[in-house]
């Protein structure tokens, strides 16, 4: 469905942006982030008819926002769901070796919800320079986002709130058009697949303090318990195999073993157990290797490598240069 | 006045209101939760909910983290709608300072707002 930017009754709403200001975060959404013109009509609208700008996070975003704001709330997402549904290149994954990271879609019988947080900007707290932070907002999402791994759309969708009502964020969802798509398990690779590529990868040496598949994965399952949000059984099946195949790595290739574990001990805080960001996972490992796949590690990865391709970046050199282009302007400073 | 809680990781929430209280004296009605890494999450939350339960004189409680994305930051997600506070993430002296001043003659939202800028206008980068 299309749906047209209405800016009729821009005199009802309180927060008006002018034309030069509409064009430009058009045109930033449109270059950076690749939204198509219904979900850019939506938020710009949007942003003209509460005075605010919100990204959703329901991933890494939650403890670590890309960008300054003035206000955070939680907020579920109705009709969607999170998973391992998106090849990694740069973070959890190198583009020699691709990683496996989170994306979200929307379920597929519309039930549901994906919990997370939204994060907002507004006019209120401003002093006339509202549009220039929504810019800096939109810029700060794309260097992280899609500068380096390119894998998600972006969409506008409702996120129900409790004190807040429905609110409209702007959220990273996995697209079945991208190249980096995996999707759900099954799909292309099983979920025994995933946790091996998960137990066994790492990233870009210095692209993230969880700079190994297994370190994100862990991370997320304890934030969102310590969090209170609903378990999401699909992930922590996900990550208990993970854990599994962990450790049978130290068995069938204990030179990896020890490079994965040195990593994640370089970025773990003090206090924290081996291998474990800052916490125990929540997870049973004992009761999900009982439905481990009996095979090894090392020939579960070869599998996904094999299923899924991932020892081909997808990414042409007309991309990366076109990446590099993008990246080196989103770099630069914003003169307004 | 509005009561304080400080939560963050170890011994930085109590570190904080010692190097507090050598800047503008003893305070009332604010309270520091240290939390150990290997403390499990129900009795973190536990012990949070007493602290706000305690900094508590019927006019409202803001509570401070060491960061959104640490434990603090996200088991208060998990317990700010039961506590009904609200939560500044990256807490810093200048902030508590500021807000220390101003609680008696604050709301709850407005208190939030001027920790937030204040916290971000202390941080600066100096050099040579």
């Amino acid at each position: 469905m299309k749906i047209e930017a209405d800016f009729s009754g821009a005199a009802d709403k309180p927060f008006e942006l002018t034309e030069e200001e509409r064009a430009m975060i058009d045109g930033a959404l449109s270059r950076y982030l690749h939204m198509d013109e219904a979900d850019r009509a939506v938020l710009i609208n949007d942003i003209e008819l509460t005075g605010g700008f919100r990204q959703f996070g329901y991933g890494s975003l939650i403890g670590d926002p890309s960008s300054e704001n003035d206000k955070e709330y939680g907020g579920v997402a109705p009709g969607w769901e999170k998973g391992a549904f998106c090849k990694d290149r740069h973070y959890r994954g190198t583009p020699e070796s691709l990683g496996v990271t989170m994306g979200a879609l929307p379920t597929e019988d519309g039930t549901g919800g994906l919990p997370g947080v939204i994060q907002e900007i507004n006019a209120g707290s401003d002093d006339g320079n509202f549009a220039n932070r929504v810019l800096k907002n939109i810029k700060d999402f794309a260097l992280r986002e899609t500068s380096l791994n390119p894998i998600y759309e972006y969409k506008v969708i409702d996120v129900e709130t409790t004190r807040h009502g429905t609110v409209k964020g702007l959220v990273c969802a996995a697209d079945p058009k991208n190249p980096l798509y995996l999707g759900r398990d099954g799909e292309t690779l099983t979920i025994e697949e995933k946790a091996a590529i998960i137990a066994t990868s790492k990233g870009v040496p210095g692209a993230s303090p969880r700079n190994t598949g297994m370190a994100y994965w862990r991370d997320h399952v304890k934030c969102c318990e310590l969090g209170g949000f609903e378990p999401d059984e699909n992930i922590q099946k996900l990550v208990g195999l993970a854990e599994v195949y962990r450790a049978q790595l130290e068995h069938d290739d204990p030179k990896l073993f020890a490079e994965l574990v040195a990593i994640e001990a370089k970025n773990a805080p003090a206090g924290a157990k081996e291998g474990v960001t800052y916490a125990d996972p929540v997870y049973d490992v004992a009761m999900v290797s009982a439905s481990a796949d009996p095979r090894r590690v090392l020939d579960l990865r070869n599998g996904a490598i094999s299923s899924a391709d991932l020892l081909t970046d997808p990414l042409s050199s007309a991309d990366i240069r076109q990446i590099n282009v993008l990246k080196t302007e989103l770099e630069a400073p914003t003169m307004h | 006045m509005i009561g304080l809680v400080v939560v963050g990781l170890d011994v930085l929430p109590e570190a904080m209101l010692i190097a507090l209280q050598c800047m503008i004296g003893k305070q009332d009605k604010v309270v520091a939760v240290p939390l150990a890494p290997s403390e499990e999450a129900d009795g973190q939350r536990q012990a949070i909910l007493k602290a706000v339960e305690l900094a508590d004189d019927g006019d409202g409680v803001l509570v401070f983290v060491d960061s959104m994305a640490s434990p603090a930051g996200y088991l208060m997600l998990s317990i700010m709608e039961q506590a009904d506070v609200d939560v500044i993430g990256g807490v810093n002296l200048p902030m508590l300072c500021k807000v220390i001043e101003l609680r008696h003659e604050s709301s709850v939202e407005d208190l939030a707002k001027l920790a937030r800028d204040e916290g971000r206008k202390a941080i600066t980068w100096r050099t040579p």
